[in-house]
Parts: structure tokens; C-alpha cells; sequence
């Protein structure tokens, strides 16, 4: 891990979704380790990871809830949508049907989300470009009409992995800086911690959600 | 030259007005950098003018001694009138003095400096109106251009006495109040402007002055006395010998006092190479004495810079309102060291902060998701059974009730094995008996982990070398961190398969599984408990033989805080699956409907 893990100054929450095998754990694993898991087991419920990563010169920590893909958890990993401040939303592009399927899963991350959620397409296995199945151009539409950041990503070479993720914070601070997401306000996903040292967002935000901690 | 005379009293003005805003104790860098460029135009525009004139002021050389011995011989005679000499001095010579008292001072005694100097030219009372007269006079020679020669000339007058002032500086700085410290930084960039202005465009008439200056410098820096000095100045020994005595004294109290900083140093240094190089200009015209008193000028000026170097060393190294460049890269060095061994003592400390570890193994995570389900359970459970009188729920919330009971766990003591040997085995039993497909592969690992350290410690404590107190006490945190992590993860996938409406008929019934997770809950408890011991265990043996008694005992202490805090969590967790248990029960219930 990271040194100084204590130091940041917010935690973001994020939640990983879209259908079985599109690849969730292996792109949270790439952000998290920088490496590709080629082996990874089925998620059961929900898995966590965590990184601690830097925008505008403020530390971030991002606790990642990778959700299972299977259907028979879709009620379980529903429960963990709420509070969430960043969705990142995964499909396969060379599996057409894990595309297909987004418009549900958007369904879900809309209803159990707050609307400051901001949302990132990504559509992943993009080293697979011989079976690619849906084309850039689909997907790019799809997100612009949905208001949706887009991305093809690869969780094998690592491609674009990192922007996904650090472009969902980048938006994320950025509607804390411009007050579109009221930090006060119930499970924004965006918890406030004060106490970081070099922090000059003590004045910015003063009541900020400070969250206690249970140790 | 009429260019040159203007441009120096445009610098002039511009000093002037410098002193008037200013008020802070010294020229900022953008002022200083203005002058600078002042500087340069000046010595660029008078290099014309002195490659002009180069040749009349020669001629006039001569005129111009005699003016000077004349104005000697004069001062003599009025040597009765010491005190009113010593006091124009003061008002033009010395111009510290004015400068200290403020600005308006300076203006108009420079106004009366001037005008005084246009009636006396010839007649000169004081050194310093010789010089200014004279001075005057060879440039009126040169120029016919009265008013700024005489202006210049109160410049050079300034800029000779300023040699002076240079080390006598400080002496007025500190007998004078706060708010000369304004006037003093701004007179330190008008005198560059002004030496420089008044060097340059008047360097042409320097042959008789500059004797004047070397003097001054002399006097001021120590430098020994060149032989061929004009014979003028040796009538004037009197004279001299109390300005330099009064230098000598101010220049020791200007190494007391703190005064205007190291822009002056690096302010003299330039104004002098650029003087320098002017004067070498002018020297080019062939005159013997004028070469020789221009070379004299350099080689004194060139002298006497090191001294003015260790100068601002030492001035640089008094301030505390400026600090220099390398004052402030190394504390930020300082700095930058000390925030890095924080943050490695902070990470050291989180290393054994059972807090810090519980969160990096995403225990708290798995709390937090295991609540979620626990909160909708229970407000599932609430819309079932909560409302109304139904007659046809009391069967289910009879069961509901001996769920509940099974939760309610029995003495963790009573249920400890004798060996936590079996450790793997019971908890396998027991997550076989909830009938869901949860393997308990973490919570083994730690477990194995954390006994085979315990049993290597245990081997090596005679011949490899011991783990120290700190280390132990850090080995248990982990071992207790993870393994309460892994048993909340244990409950919270146990939780997320008993909501998967996938159990049938043939599970156990939910009071049965509810009966298996309190055992289970007991089993980590007593394994917490015993790990716990078992590193407390080891922390006694050396404590009683440890120098450090009390850091050891509090490690123990700190060992059974955070195994009780863990039991707490691993409790905590096992009673939120309650309201999921309950709603199996209830989906069990639709389902056999």
C-alpha cells in the first residue's frame, strides 16, 4: 500500500457494476495492484479495495465495493449502490450482451444512487480488439446520450484503467468545489476528513461531513 | 552631455520619490532591479557624453586644481567658523544625517545644497563645497550647462559622502526611531542611482574630486593612503583626520548595529564595477593625473569590495525580517526531513495500530456492507411482522423470538478448547452446518499464520535471535487485525449467501443455523483469546527480564485491550446477522407456502 495512509483528506466511494465476466475484480485489481489477475474467482456479494490517490493536490481514498456480477446477487449488491459517490459501470466489448444489459444496470445505479453520482462507461477488454463485438462509436453515443464519462479500459495491459478511475474523482471533487454536491448532505459517497495536516480545504469546508471512526 | 544631466536627474527625482513612498526597511527586489536598469541607462548615456568631453576636462584640469587650493586656502582662513563648517557638512556632506531625519530633510536640504553651491562656486567653505564647486565649475567649463552639473555635482557630493556613510551608515540607523529605517532603504537606492548617475556624467571632472573620494573610501575601509594624492588634501589634514576618526567610529558601530541588509553590499559591488568601468572609459583620454586618479578610484573601489562582501555576509547573516536564499532552501530542507520522518514514525505507529490495520484488511469495510444488509433485513423483517394483530404470523414470530434467543450468545469462556488445534476444523463444521457455500479459507490462513509464528518464536528463543518486545507486540496486532477482518468478512459473505433465497427444504431450519453461527462466534472469540495469551504469554517471559519493564507490560496490556476490542467486533457482526436470519426464516416461510 501506499505510505501515509492516513493522510488524506476525503474518502470517495465507489461501486463497480455491470454483468458476470466483464472483468469488475480484474480492473479494480489493476488500479489497485497494477496488476492483471488472469485466475479471478467469482465475486460472492461484495469485495473492497482501496487506494489512496491524489487530485488537485488534495489525497483522496477511494474505497472501492466490487459488486458481484452474478444475477443471483443482483438484490444483495443492490443494497450497496446507496451512497456511493463515483459508479463505475463495466461492460465487455466483445460480448455484446454485457452491453445490452447496460440500460438496467444504469437503471439501478440511477435509482440507488444519489444524483450527484457521477457515473463512468467503461467498456473493458479493449486488447481484444479481433473479437471486438461493440464498436467504439455505439458505446460513445450511448454515454453522451446518458450523460455517462466513456472510456474503453483493459484490465490485462492496463490501459486506461487509471484515467477511468481518476477522471470519476476528478469530476467527483470538482462538484464539491463547485457545491453541486452538498458534502452535509446524506450518503453523497464523499466523506470529509478535516484533520488531514496540509489541508486548506479546513475553510472551504468547514461543517464538512466528518465521519467518525470506529477505532 | 545636457542628455546625460537629465537623465541623472530624472534618477534623481525617481530616488526622491522612491523615499517618499517607501516605508518598509528596505528596497524591494523590483526597486532594486529598477535602479539597476537606471543604472545602466545612465552609464550608457554618460559614455558618450564622457568620450566628448574627455578632452575639455582635461584642459580645464589645471583651472580646476587651482580652484581647488583656492577653496583650501579659503577654508583656512574661515577655520574659525569650524562649527557653522561642521554643520553644513553635516546638512550636505554627511547625508545620512538627512536621510535618517526623513525626506523632506533630504529634499530641501538638497534644494539648499544646490542653491548654496551655485552662489559659492569659487568660494567654497567645506571640503565637500570644494569638491561640489569645483566640480561645478569644471563642468560649467565643459558643458556651459549650469543647473545640471550642479545637480550632478550634489550628486557626486552624496556619492563621495555616501563612501563614507557606507559603514557609518548604521550609526544614524540606530539612533534613529523605526521610521528611518524607510528612509534609509530608499536613500540606499537612490545613492546607487545617484553614485552612479553622478560617476558616470560628472567622471569627466573626477580629477580633482575623486582625490576627495579616495580619501573618503580610504578612510572608510582602511585602505592605505596613496602616495601621490593631490597636495590639497594634505592641507586638509586637519579636516580629514576628524572624518576619519568619525568614520573609523561609525564603522565599528556599523558592525554592532544591523543596517540596510544585503541589497546595500551587492548594491556597492555593482555600482562600483559599473563605475569602474566607466572610469576606465574616461581614463582612455590619455591624462596622467586623470588616469592615475581614475586607476587609484578602481583599485580603491576594487579593494575595498571584499571587505564590503564579508560585510553583507555578515549583514546577511544578522537579518531575520529577510532571509536569504540559502537560509530558507535549507529549512525547507529541515522541513521536508522532519515531515518524512513524521510521516515514517506515523506509519510506524499504524503499523501496530490494530484500528489502522482492521481498516487496511477492510474489516470495517465488510462491517459497514454487512450492516447495510442487517439494516434492510431488519426493516424487511418489521414490514412482515411489525404491524397488525395478524393471528397467522404468531407461528412465525414465535420463531422469530428463538431466533433471537440463539443469538443470544453463552459465556465465550465456557465454549474454549482445550487446543485451538481443532480451531479449522470446528469452524469448517460449523459454516457446513449453515448449509451456504462460505468456505472459511482466510480465516484458516490467519489462523495457521498466526500459530506457526507462535510456535517458530517458541523454537528459535534459544539459539537465533529473539524478536524484540515491539515486535511481538506488532506481530500480535496483525494476527489479531486480520483475524477479526476475516471473521467480520465470514459474516458478511455468511449473510450475503442466506439472503440468496437459495436455501431449501432440506437446510437445517433457521433456528438450527442460527444455533451454528453463535457457535461459530464463540470459536473465534476463544481463538482471539487465545492467540491473545499466547503473545501476552511471550511478552511476560521477557518483560520480567527486560530493562523496559513497563514499555513491555504495556504492550501486554495494549495485546488484551485489543483482543477484547476484537471479540467486540466479531459480536457485534454475529448479532447484525440477526435481522438476516430472520428473514430467511420468513423467506423459508413464503417459500413453503
Amino acid at each position: 500500500m501506499t505510505s501515509g495512509p492516513y493522510n488524506y483528506s476525503y474518502i470517495f466511494k465507489y461501486i463497480i457494476i455491470g454483468d458476470m465476466g466483464v472483468g469488475k475484480s480484474c480492473l479494480l485489481h489493476q488500479f489497485t495492484e497494477k496488476k492483471f489477475m488472469a485466475d479471478c474467482p467469482h465475486t460472492i456479494g461484495v469485495e473492497f479495495g482501496t487506494r489512496i490517490i491524489e487530485v488537485s493536490g488534495q489525497k483522496i481514498k477511494l474505497q472501492i465495493w466490487d459488486t458481484a456480477g452474478q444475477e443471483r446477487f443482483r438484490a444483495v449488491t443492490r443494497s450497496y449502490y446507496r451512497g456511493a459517490a463515483g459508479a463505475l459501470m463495466v461492460y465487455d466489448i466483445t460480448r455484446r450482451s454485457t452491453y445490452n444489459h447496460l440500460s438496467s444496470w444504469l437503471t439501478d445505479a440511477r435509482n440507488l444512487t444519489n444524483p450527484n453520482t457521477v457515473i463512468f462507461l467503461i467498456g473493458n477488454k479493449s486488447d481484444l480488439e479481433a473479437q471486438r463485438d461493440v464498436t467504439y462509436e455505439e458505446a460513445k453515443q450511448f454515454a453522451e446520450e446518458n450523460g455517462l464519462l466513456f472510456l474503453e479500459a483493459s484490465a490485462k495491459t492496463g490501459e486506461h484503467v487509471e484515467e477511468a478511475f481518476l477522471d470519476t474523482a476528478r469530476k467527483i471533487y470538482q462538484n464539491i468545489l463547485d457545491g453541486s454536491l452538498d458534502l452535509n448532505a446524506a450518503e453523497t459517497g464523499v466523506q470529509h476528513k478535516p484533520s488531514a495536516p496540509d489541508s486548506n480545504q479546513a475553510n472551504l469546508e468547514p461543517g464538512g461531513g466528518k465521519d467518525s471512526c470506529s477505532c | 552631455m545636457a542628455d546625460t544631466g537629465n537623465d541623472s536627474d530624472i534618477s534623481f527625482e525617481s530616488a526622491d520619490e522612491g523615499e517618499d513612498v517607501i516605508q518598509e526597511p528596505k528596497p524591494s527586489q523590483e526597486e532594486v532591479s529598477d535602479n539597476v536598469k537606471k543604472k545602466e541607462e545612465d552609464v550608457s548615456g554618460s559614455k558618450d557624453g564622457e568620450t566628448l568631453s574627455g578632452d575639455p576636462a582635461s584642459e580645464n584640469k589645471d583651472a580646476g586644481l587651482e580652484d581647488v587650493e583656492l577653496g583650501m586656502s579659503d577654508r583656512k582662513e574661515t577655520n574659525t567658523k569650524d562649527s557653522e563648517i561642521h554643520k553644513d557638512e553635516e546638512q550636505q556632506g554627511i547625508c545620512s544625517d538627512e536621510r535618517t531625519e526623513g525626506n523632506s530633510v533630504t529634499d530641501s536640504s538638497g534644494k539648499e545644497g544646490a542653491e548654496s553651491l551655485v552662489q559659492e562656486v569659487g568660494t567654497s567653505e567645506t571640503t565637500a563645497k570644494d569638491e561640489n564647486s569645483k566640480n561645478a565649475k569644471l563642468e560649467e567649463n565643459l558643458e556651459g550647462f549650469a543647473e545640471s552639473p550642479t545637480n550632478q555635482s550634489i550628486d557626486r557630493a552624496s556619492a563621495s559622502s555616501v563612501l563614507v556613510d557606507d559603514e557609518s551608515s548604521s550609526k544614524e540607523t540606530s539612533s534613529a526611531g523605526g521610521g528611518s529605517w524607510g528612509s534609509w532603504g530608499s536613500s540606499w537606492s537612490g545613492w546607487g542611482t545617484s553614485l552612479l548617475s553622478s560617476a558616470s556624467a560628472t567622471v569627466s571632472a573626477v580629477s580633482g574630486s575623486v582625490g576627495k573620494v579616495i580619501e573618503n573610501v580610504e578612510s572608510t575601509l582602511g585602505v592605505p593612503k596613496p602616495e601621490d594624492l593631490p597636495c590639497d588634501q594634505g592641507e586638509s589634514s586637519d579636516q580629514k583626520q576628524d572624518g576619519q576618526s568619525e568614520a573609523t567610529d561609525s564603522q565599528e558601530e556599523g558592525h554592532q548595529a544591523s543596517s540596510p541588509g544585503a541589497a546595500v553590499g551587492s548594491f556597492f559591488s555593482y555600482s562600483a564595477s559599473a563605475l569602474t568601468s566607466a572610469v576606465g572609459k574616461t581614463v582612455t583620454g590619455g591624462l596622467d593625473a586623470l588616469e592615475s586618479l581614475g586607476k587609484k578610484t578602481m583599485d580603491v573601489l576594487q579593494d575595498g569590495d571584499p571587505g564590503l562582501r564579508r560585510k553583507r555576509a555578515y549583514l546577511r547573516g544578522n537579518r531575520r525580517d529577510q532571509p536569504n536564499l540559502s537560509q530558507l532552501l535549507r529549512e525547507a530542507k529541515e522541513e521536508a526531513e522532519e515531515r518524512s520522518r513524521l510521516e515514517v514514525e506515523e506509519e510506524e505507529r499504524h503499523k501496530c495500530h490494530f484500528g489502522w490495520l482492521f481498516e487496511q484488511n477492510q474489516g470495517l469495510a465488510h462491517l459497514e456492507a454487512l450492516e447495510i444488509l442487517s439494516n434492510e433485513s431488519e426493516t424487511k423483517v418489521e414490514a412482515t411482522v411489525g404491524g397488525g394483530e395478524d393471528t397467522s404470523l404468531e407461528p412465525l414470530k414465535t420463531e422469530l423470538m428463538e431466533i433471537k434467543d440463539a443469538f443470544e450468545l453463552e459465556d465465550v469462556e465456557s465454549e474454549e478448547n482445550d487446543e485451538s488445534g481443532d480451531f479449522v476444523n470446528t469452524i469448517t463444521e460449523h459454516l457446513f452446518s449453515l448449509s451456504i457455500a462460505a468456505t472459511p479459507n482466510k480465516l484458516k490462513k490467519v489462523q495457521t499464520d498466526a500459530h506457526s509464528w507462535l510456535a517458530n518464536l517458541e523454537e528459535e528463543s534459544e539459539e537465533k535471535e529473539k524478536p524484540t518486545a515491539k515486535e511481538i507486540h506488532q506481530k500480535a496486532m496483525e494476527v489479531l487485525a486480520d483475524l477479526t477482518a476475516r471473521s467480520i468478512e465470514q459474516f458478511h459473505k455468511t449473510g450475503e449467501l442466506l439472503l440468496l433465497k437459495q436455501i431449501t427444504e432440506e437446510n437445517k431450519s433457521p433456528i438450527q443455523q442460527a444455533t451454528s453461527l453463535s457457535k461459530l462466534t464463540s470459536v473465534l472469540c476463544a481463538e482471539v483469546s487465545f492467540v491473545a495469551s499466547k503473545f501476552s504469554e511471550k511478552l511476560s517471559r521477557i518483560a520480567a527480564s527486560s530493562p523496559d519493564a513497563e514499555t513491555v507490560n504495556g504492550y501486554i496490556t495494549n495485546i488484551f485491550l485489543e483482543a477484547s476490542n476484537s471479540t467486540s467486533y466479531i459480536q457485534d457482526a454475529f448479532q447484525l446477522l440477526l435481522p438476516v436470519m430472520q428473514v430467511v426464516a420468513i423467506d423459508k416461510r413464503d417459500t413453503s407456502q
